[in-house]
């Protein structure tokens, strides 16, 4: 049809396609997760976290599995980035969120992934000393995580190296610096 | 000497009809940069879940968004149930699955609706919105409301489907099954749809892997995640449905995903209602003991996910939500750029941005000469499917869908005849 080719011709010339952003690589999940295969099955689910136990190592602490789909550990700042990472590349999690809270003395963020294939949730727990407040960011490793990273520092106050673009996300321009909506015995004049 | 003043406009300006939220950077007619403000809608709803008790969370974050309101109790009383321990009865399980898809079918055909609208195509916003007029009295008469129905309690359902109402349901399945099938037909063979939207704003399956999409968004670049088959909940693991995905990842691709969900949604909302079990819709839960959970729902927009923990107090401690559209915005940063203006709007609204996050678009030009608003873009949109019409066809926009609308209303004529039973006329 005399349109396609003219499109084609534009496509080329008048709407310069620029290149889509280029991606590290998706991970082995790509090839896994053709439409059609599935791996839903109990033994895989078990497979998964055994593999992601060995990946782990020592690296991560305080496992809790309270249902057969959602296991929970906890890893140091200086290992978050690199885990985090290892779960989006090497096991090919989709990043879902982070929830930020105030625990008290300290900062958690809790960082959520999900296998897909075999409909597991890996929950990374991430803590720092309400002090010193500052976490390393994921961002870099697993790009999805940059809205996130920007709410969690504008509603709890945690400060994630790194990022990319440490501006607000979800507060407006004027709320003042220093307060912070989600932590403990923050004022909320709705009651 | 001079003193220069520099005044901003916006977000809020009198002049604007509402706050800017996408902003885009253009060079000549393509878009080479586009930014994201939002939060001009943001209620803390998350603050106020952790001071109200655990069965008043689900009325609170049915709110969230008043078109996927099923979704957000629904994952919020799955999470508090795994707490709990909970074991809900199978008739509120199929409950469950019964208000959610007809959800799915009402908020599919009203993004179908709004594209058509960007585009110009009034047709398809009219047949979209009339047919999706039966699926919201089907769910006032289940729930009592034809949006925010306040049906998934922590451990069940709060209204129970008696006789009347399945056949209610039944029959709003049967009334606008033909027309919607047609819609869709009408909609996809359609050339000047296929040139308006083939080809745009793609959303490659490496950038939608790397950018986590969830839902349509993510289905349709190839990428086959979908809760109800990855994590299954309520009834979803008990009906024979399948998956809907397509492989280009352009605007119309999600159109496609849409519309197959669509049809695929009737199909498990007959088998639902036919295989419906007796029994209790609700199981006692009394209190919610220390721990945290996740509960997670495929949403008409995506994955929704709700985390919770408890201290065993009457509140919830922490109330985490993510909405799908909070991934799938920011693949405008991959889908828009390099396309021209006039494509914006579309691309922008192809990822279903759930709407009370507002979607108001300005367009700065090079060297600061006057913005573009959200009436221009789809001004804009609107005069490219002109020029396409024009070509092709020889005819305007409007005679063009005209000559759809007519289309359609003879089929389904002939349609009604031959069935020889009382349609919607």
């Amino acid at each position: 049809m005399n349109t396609d080719q003219v499109k084609k011709e534009k496509n080329n010339s008048v709407y310069p396609r620029l290149p889509a952003i280029a991606s590290a690589a998706a991970g082995p999940s790509a090839a896994r997760f053709k439409a059609g295969t599935t791996m839903r099955t109990q033994s895989a689910l078990e497979d998964v976290i055994e593999r992601l136990k060995g990946l782990l190592g020592d690296r991560s602490a305080g496992w809790k599995r309270p249902l057969p789909g959602r296991v929970y550990f906890t890893v140091r700042r200086e290992d978050a980035r690199e885990v985090g990472r290892m779960i989006f590349e090497d096991i090919g999690a989709r990043f879902v969120t982070a929830s930020g809270s105030d625990l008290g003395e300290e900062l958690e963020a809790l960082y959520h992934f999900s296998l897909d294939a075999v409909g597991l949730v890996v929950n990374m727990r991430v803590r720092t000393p309400k002090a010193e407040a500052t976490l390393p960011s994921l961002t870099p490793v697993v790009p999805a995580a940059e809205w996130i990273e920007r709410e969690m520092r504008d509603l709890v106050g945690i400060t994630f190296e790194g990022h990319p673009r440490p501006e607000r996300l979800i507060l407006s321009d004027d709320w003042p610096e220093g307060v912070y909506p989600l932590r403990k015995g923050a004022a909320d004049e709705r009651g | 000497m001079a003193h220069r003043t520099l005044i901003p406009i916006g977000p809020y300006h009198p002049l604007q009809e509402e706050a800017e939220f996408f902003q885009l950077t253009v060079e000549g007619e393509t878009v080479v940069d586009i930014d994201v403000r939002l939060s001009f809608n943001h209620r803390g709803i998350e603050g106020v879940a952790m001071k109200r008790t655990w069965d008043q969370v689900p009325y609170l974050v049915e709110r969230v968004c008043g078109i996927c309101s099923a979704s957000h109790p629904l994952a919020y009383v799955q999470a508090v149930e795994h707490l709990a321990g909970a074991q809900v009865p199978e008739r509120a399980l199929y409950i469950r699955t019964i208000v959610n898809e007809l959800e799915r079918i009402h908020s599919h055909l009203l993004w179908l609706g709004l594209a058509g609208h960007f585009i110009g195509f009034n047709t398809v916003f009219m047949w979209a919105w009339r047919y999706r007029e039966p699926v919201l009295d089907a769910l006032e008469v289940c729930t009592g409301s034809r949006i925010n129905y306040a049906n998934h309690t922590i451990g069940g359902s709060r209204l129970d489907l008696d006789e009347d109402k399945v056949k209610y349901v039944r029959q709003c399945l049967d009334d606008i099954e033909k027309p919607v099938a047609m819609l869709i037909s009408a909609a996809t063979e359609d050339p000047i749809l296929a040139l308006r939207l083939k080809g745009v704003g793609v959303l490659t399956e490496q950038d939608a892997r790397r950018l986590c999409a969830v839902g349509p968004t993510a289905r349709a670049s190839g990428v086959p995640i979908d809760v109800r088959r990855d994590d299954p909940y309520a009834a979803y693991d008990r009906i024979d449905w399948k998956v809907c995905t397509a492989s280009k990842g352009d605007v119309f691709d999600k159109v496609v995903v849409r519309m197959l969900e669509t049809v695929e949604c009737i199909k498990m909302l007959r088998q639902a209602l036919d295989d419906l079990p007796g029994g209790p819709i609700q199981a006692p839960v009394h209190e919610v003991p220390p721990g945290e959970a996740v509960g997670r729902v495929e949403a008409p927009r995506g994955e929704t996910f709700h985390y919770v923990r408890s201290n065993g107090g009457p509140y919830p401690e922490r109330h985490k939500i993510r909405a799908p559209s909070y991934v799938n915005v920011p693949t405008c940063k991959a889908t828009c750029i390099g396309q021209s203006v006039a494509d914006t709007t579309i691309t922008l609204a192809a990822v279903d941005p759930c709407y009370s996050c507002t979607e108001r678009l300005a367009v700065v030009r090079e060297r600061g000469r006057a913005r573009l608003g959200f009436a221009d873009l789809v001004r804009l949109s609107r005069e490219k499917t002109d020029r396409l019409c024009r070509a092709e066809c020889r005819m305007g926009r409007e005679d063009y869908d005209s000559a759809f609308a007519l289309r359609l209303s003879k089929g389904l004529r002939r349609a009604q005849s031959s069935r020889r039973a009382g349609g919607i006329a």
